[in-house]
């Protein structure tokens, strides 16, 4: 029974854990312009997180190390310092667009300017890093995340036209003024979504922290195959609910609290309540995933003591490099730059270095070295590598869009 | 016998499984086939053994952040290795290895300095 | 030295995005580009009167906060106010473009002056003011619709 209760609690953890600013983003406005034909990609964006969390996990549960780890080892130390460079900028920038939809959640909550909460929000995600543990982060945020099923709930108050809805998913081609390259544009957004690659290394280190071994395959495999896939349905009901009230009306969305509208619009004041709580509750966990991911790829890189397995004395550069991130992520809120711009923008650079951060999973995952037996089998092989075909073709169009649509447009 | 290709870039950890650092470089003898002497760590070994300019601006940030007894470089002679594997596990504790300037400084003025940061 | 050779390739591609950003965003004086700029901005002032529309009336109906109200509206009447400024930005290559900006900057004023209204009545609370306003933007929001779809390029 308490087995069970531990599984149960792992799966409810990464459905809730699995939403951040940018599927945030990437869903509603895709559903506001496109409806539900872009709702493939979701699929596909989660089958190959999937995949290779699976991978990630495996090589972290067989090895004890961290796939980042293993990355200098496999890889050598120029090839993982390009790799480092790439992963700790976008992880910085990443950081920065998650405060600042922490920022926006809070300032639909109480009306106060989004900017005077971006250092406030900082501050305590900080102390949370410092002091709470690692079991109480993962549980707390994956938990609360959960709320975002809201929006699946509202759906069916809004009224939509069912079928129409559906004919979209399965017609997966632009609609209206839409062309191709915008079609293309918010594809490529809403995969990187899907894939971010700190979710990966997070996912990794988490299990080092956790100390996962081969027993806790099988919990992992279920927080992977059933858990993920739960929470890309909360992405799909952010698409759906969009795609419901703003397509009808030909009006797009730019900004959280139009996100969070039809929210309000179908479930009233407590459905708002819950919305804004689990915008808040989803990016406060990936602002913490974020810190904890920037220290955790310096330190993995020069094999540093790091986590939070050890009190902080005995990890300093790991936790100065956490609070550098956080600071940074702050200054570039400061600049005012519109936070759902930073997160588009985010979503792009994600998509550009999708190949050179999957790449690595998929190599170390066939060492035998490190996992004797559990070495990828031939269908995993095959997926991965489909995955990553998938992935070079999203890099090198992801800036030609960018530019050709003008950020979308 | 290319045994310190087993070696460079894996994780050494002292006798309790703390983390110490990565092999940046190996230290080898005059002899033929030449054996390992010595394991190196610091940003120094790593540069040079890198090259290149990226290398050169790595172990540059060394000589920057060194301590008194000059930028961070330790020799773990191979003696204290017990056992190679996917990790490197020393005979020793941590505390008897030199320890790395940059660590040493954060700790003391940054983060040792923040309430709390003794407990785990 | 691989490596020096992708890092390259990639600053160069991050270089050329932004010139291209510079390039995609800024205006033209050919009847295209004209099109392509007065339909993004009739777009953006669409959005913006839908929302305040949408949020006005989720106000009436008990269903929204004050606090998110707020921030909603001010999002809305920023939209509105960007897309008179994109407008005023964009130089029309001919007569029949200048009519097309007139009718165009009228709608948007008009979307201006309805938001500003909304939001007045919500700091007053007059109730009877702010229902006016939302029912105003309605249709509002259908002819700036139907001025983006019979502009599209």
């Amino acid at each position: 029974m308490k087995k069970v209760f531990a599984v149960t609690l792992g799966i409810l953890t990464a459905i809730g854990g699995f939403i951040d600013v940018g599927d945030f983003v990437a869903s509603s406005q895709a559903g506001a312009r496109f409806g539900m034909s872009l709702a493939w990609v979701l699929v596909l964006g989660v089958l190959g997180i999937c995949v290779y969390s699976e991978m990630a996990g495996r090589v972290t549960a067989i090895s004890n190390l961290a796939v980042f780890d293993l990355i200098r080892e496999r890889l050598g130390p120029r090839v993982a310092l390009v790799n480092l460079v790439a992963a700790f900028l976008v992880t910085l920038i990443t950081l920065g667009a998650e405060l600042g939809g922490v920022a926006l959640a809070l300032e639909l909550a109480s009306g106060v300017y989004y900017l005077l909460w971006v250092p406030v929000a900082g501050f305590v995600l900080w102390i949370a890093l410092w002091r709470l543990k690692f079991e109480t982060l993962e549980r707390v945020f994956g938990l609360a995340g959960l709320t975002l099923v809201v929006f699946l709930v509202a759906l069916p108050h809004l009224h939509p036209q069912w079928s129409s809805l559906w004919q979209q998913a399965s017609q997966p081609v632009p609609s209206g003024s839409e062309n191709w390259n915008t079609y293309g544009y918010f594809a490529v957004s809403l995969f990187a979504s899907a894939m971010t690659p700190y979710e990966v290394f997070f996912f990794s280190s988490g299990g080092v922290e956790e100390k996962w071994g081969p027993d806790e395959l099988p919990v992992m495999r279920a927080n992977v195959f059933v858990g993920f896939p739960l929470g890309g349905l909360l992405s799909l009901g952010i698409m759906a609910t969009a795609a419901a009230l703003f397509q009808p009306l030909d009006a797009q969305v730019n900004s959280v609290g139009q996100a969070a509208l039809p929210v309000a619009v179908g479930l009233g004041r407590v459905g708002l309540i819950v919305v804004i709580l689990g915008i808040f509750a989803a990016t406060f966990g990936a602002a913490l995933e974020n810190g904890l991911s920037a220290g955790y790829t310096v330190a993995q890189y020069f094999g540093w003591q790091w986590g939070k397995r050890v009190a902080p004395r005995a990890a300093a550069r790991f936790h100065f490099v956490v609070l550098l991130a956080i600071v940074i992520g702050v200054l570039v809120l400061f600049t005012t730059i519109d936070p759902v711009q930073l997160t588009e923008f985010m979503l792009v650079f994600n998509a550009v270095i999708l190949p050179l951060t999957y790449l690595p999973i998929l190599v170390v995952a066939n060492d035998r070295e490190y996992l004797g037996d559990h070495v990828n089998g031939w269908f995993t092989n095959l997926l991965a590598t489909i995955f990553l075909v998938i992935l070079v073709i999203v890099s090198i169009a992801a800036i030609p869009l960018m530019i050709v649509t003008g950020m979308g447009g | 016998m290319f045994v310190w290709f087993h070696l460079l870039d894996r994780q050494v950890v002292d006798r309790d499984g703390q983390l110490v650092g990565k092999v940046d470089d190996v230290e080898l003898s005059d002899e033929d086939p030449p054996r390992v002497v010595a394991l190196l760590l610091g940003p120094r070994p790593l540069g040079e053994r890198m090259g290149g300019w990226l290398g050169g601006l790595i172990a540059n940030a060394a000589t920057r952040l060194h301590s008194e007894s000059g930028p961070y470089r330790a020799r773990i002679p191979y003696e204290h290795v017990a056992s190679t594997g996917t990790e490197i596990r020393l005979r020793v504790r941590r505390e008897l290895l030199p320890e790395p300037a940059l660590e040493e400084w954060l700790r003391e003025h940054v983060i040792g300095r923040i309430p709390g940061s003794s407990d785990a | 030295m691989r490596w020096r050779v992708v890092l390259v390739v990639v600053l160069v591609l991050v270089a050329a995005g932004w010139v291209g950003l510079a390039v995609a965003t800024g205006g033209g004086t050919d009847p295209l580009a004209f099109r392509q700029a007065v339909a993004k901005t009739a777009q953006g002032g669409l959005t913006a009167v839908r929302t305040a529309h949408l949020a006005g009336q989720a106000q009436l109906d008990g269903r929204m906060f004050d606090t998110t109200l707020s921030p909603i509206l001010d999002n809305a009447v920023e939209g509105v106010a960007t897309a008179q400024q994109e407008l005023a930005g964009t130089p029309a290559p001919g007569a029949p473009e200048l009519a097309i900006r007139d009718q165009l900057s009228r709608l948007l004023d008009d979307a201006a002056r309805t938001v500003g209204t909304l939001v007045a009545a919500v700091d007053r609370n007059d109730g009877a003011a702010a229902r006016s306003a939302v029912a105003a933007l309605g249709p509002l929001g259908d002819r700036l619709d139907d001025f983006a779809r019979g502009h599209q390029p």
